[in-house]
């Protein structure tokens, strides 16, 4: 059944297959908003649906309230632009190596944030208000040294791919040679590491957003153009792309994305990987819709899996990392199987 | 006339090595042109110096006239359409998708599709005959299905000439000439120019009006089929023996007998 409504999302006719792709941009969205009031009103102290949606709107006073507009919603917000943003760099950077295992870790994103979180967590915990700006330079300089390495006249993704995998093996020994040094200081940087959104707020939304907000717009307004790039290079130069100049700004989209991502939540596996695949498979590959899809299934996952593991364990809280990779890999393995 | 493709005196090397050395030519327009040539003798090489893929270390190609180099990209895919072997498409765009690409150069990110847009895509999928295929994925059409779905999108960049490498590999011998029948009519038809490059020399000298010949990175001959392809040209650049005769309208026809003795190819 499931197989066949596929099938038809990807093809056979015209006008079902806009219609299709409609509805299931509908039902993400009302995933991904349902996702939210639920996490919501989940927790220490559960909260009933309405109380919730009058909380959100600011109305609500009293304890639920300042529960919901303290602690929840910017978690639940935080954790959702979270989720888009890696699952938008994934889809993109799928296009631009024309590779379906890339995702944020190929271009050295997560080795360069998790070597500066460490060091400022490991060698200046007292400095810890650097971690987030720290990351974020880090993974920014990551991204831009595979670049400069995978450069050779032009960028091709074979090269990028080589590259990012070497780099990340070097910044991982950097990284590793630390928590052995410092054992004692591990504690603190193994939770950022593995990635967890425990007490985030306001001021973690107010530095993810605008990247988000920018990075979201001008990944959609290279949609097209990552179309033609998935025919491949000499046909999106034959149409007319320029290819280079398209894979080295949606590459820095990519990383401003994720690096942003990071940034606020440690090192997040998995979204990036696989929320675009899932996404390929209920949509299609058309980015004008995959990239919408990817933001809205990235933002209710990250969100939905977060609250699973603030509750699951109560009063003991789990960081998100290992319910998505828990998750995660099996749905992963799903997925090539099913493909390959 | 200005000529529909010109190359003077391009270079192009790698590695240090020359692949095309010195060449100049000179495409009329609104004709049908192979570029034949053994492996290795730089036909790619020369598709590519052609489409601005690579651009050549000495010498230019005009394209109309005009400096190649002078073309931006955009431009350039309105004027000249280019297909290259083994394009693959992701597994669910389908026909119409794929030949709504090719208004990608037409178009601007602040205006959709038009329906002059749709009338094109429309005319185009007629011209090749996959109209009925339109909403299939292209990776589930047969080879010769899928080859027309790309020259349909070509179609769709409403170009004044079209490049083609090896259009007819992996192709059984009807759906061979199934393409070149549909490439002679969008000829004749559209005025388009047609420049391929072609392997099998029989199709090339029956449907082509002007061929040029590559061994080594140099114009070895250039002319009409019954100029060029002839025994003398088989034996020295493809290193065969063949029998050949001219069909009922002078075109050259031939059968390899076997392979040159070393000493009589020219080294």
């Amino acid at each position: 059944m499931i197989k066949k409504k596929i099938a038809n999302a990807v093809g056979v006719n015209g006008l079902s297959r806009a219609v299709w792709r409609a509805v299931m941009l509908i039902c993400f969205c009302l995933a991904a908003l349902g996702t939210a009031i639920f996490s919501l009103m989940k927790g220490a102290m559960n909260i009933p649906a309405a109380d919730v949606i009058q909380a959100a709107w600011g109305k609500a006073s009293g304890v639920s309230g300042q529960v919901i507009w303290n602690i929840r919603l910017p978690r639940t917000l935080v954790g959702g632009f979270v989720g888009m943003n890696l699952a938008m760099a994934g889809a993109i950077l799928q296009a631009v190596m024309r590779n379906p295992l890339a995702d944020p870790h190929i271009i050295g994103i997560s080795s360069g944030a998790g070597l500066a979180g460490i060091i400022i967590l490991i060698l200046f915990p007292q400095m810890e208000y650097l971690v987030t700006p720290a990351a974020f330079l880090g993974a920014m300089a990551a991204a831009i040294l595979v670049y400069i390495l995978a450069w050779k006249g032009g960028i091709r993704p074979v090269r990028i791919i080589l590259a990012g995998v070497a780099v990340s093996a070097f910044l991982g020994a950097g990284i590793s040679a630390l928590m052995v040094f410092y054992s004692d200081r591990v504690h603190g940087a193994l939770m950022w590491m593995v990635g967890g959104l425990s007490a985030r707020s306001w001021p973690h939304l107010y530095i993810i957003l605008p990247y988000s907000v920018i990075g979201g717009l001008m990944a959609f307004w290279y949609a097209q153009k990552l179309n033609i790039l998935n025919l491949g290079d000499e046909v999106a130069r034959s149409l007319g792309l320029k290819v280079e100049v398209t894979r080295l700004v949606t590459t820095a989209i990519a990383a401003l994305l994720a690096a942003s991502a990071v940034s606020v939540a440690g090192l997040l596996g998995f979204v990036g990987l696989i929320v675009p695949h899932a996404a390929r498979l209920l949509v299609g590959s058309d980015y004008r819709y995959l990239l919408p899809a990817s933001a809205l299934m990235g933002m209710g996952t990250v969100i939905f899996c977060d609250t699973v593991a603030r509750t699951l364990f109560a009063p003991i809280e789990l960081p998100v990392g290992i319910i998505m990779a828990l998750a995660g890999a099996p749905f992963f393995l799903y997925l090539l199987r099913r493909e390959v | 006339m200005m000529a529909a493709l010109q190359a003077q005196n391009i270079y192009v090397a790698f590695n240090g090595k020359g692949i095309l050395t010195d060449l100049s030519f000179f495409i009329d327009k609104g004709k049908i042109t192979s570029i034949i040539g053994p492996n290795g003798s730089g036909k790619s090489t020369l598709l590519k110096t052609l489409s601005k893929n690579l651009v050549p270390a000495r010498g230019t190609v005009y394209l109309s006239g005009k400096d190649l180099r002078t073309v931006n990209v955009k431009e350039l895919a309105k004027r000249m359409a280019v297909l290259f072997q083994s394009s693959t498409a992701p597994s669910d765009v389908t026909v119409r998708d794929l030949v709504e690409y090719g208004r990608y150069p037409h178009q601007n990110w602040w205006q959709g599709r038009s329906e002059a847009d749709n009338d094109i895509v429309s005319w185009a999928m007629r011209q090749t005959g996959v109209e009925e295929l339109a909403d299939r994925p292209v990776v589930t059409l047969s080879g010769g299905e899928q080859q027309r779905a790309w020259i349909a999108m070509a179609l769709a960049q409403q170009p004044s000439v079209l490049l083609l490498d090896e259009p007819t590999t992996y192709l059984d011998i009807a759906h061979q000439l199934e393409i070149m029948e549909l490439l002679k009519r969008l000829n004749r038809e559209n005025a388009l120019s047609v420049v391929m490059v072609l392997h099998d020399l029989n199709h090339a000298a029956k449907y082509s009006d002007y061929i040029v010949a590559l061994h080594r990175g140099k114009i070895v001959a250039a002319g009409s089929p019954a100029e060029v392809v002839t025994t003398d040209m088989l034996r020295a650049v493809f290193a065969v023996e063949v029998d050949l005769w001219h069909d009922q309208e002078q075109r050259p026809v031939f059968v390899a007998r076997g392979l040159v003795t070393k000493d009589a190819s020219y080294q």
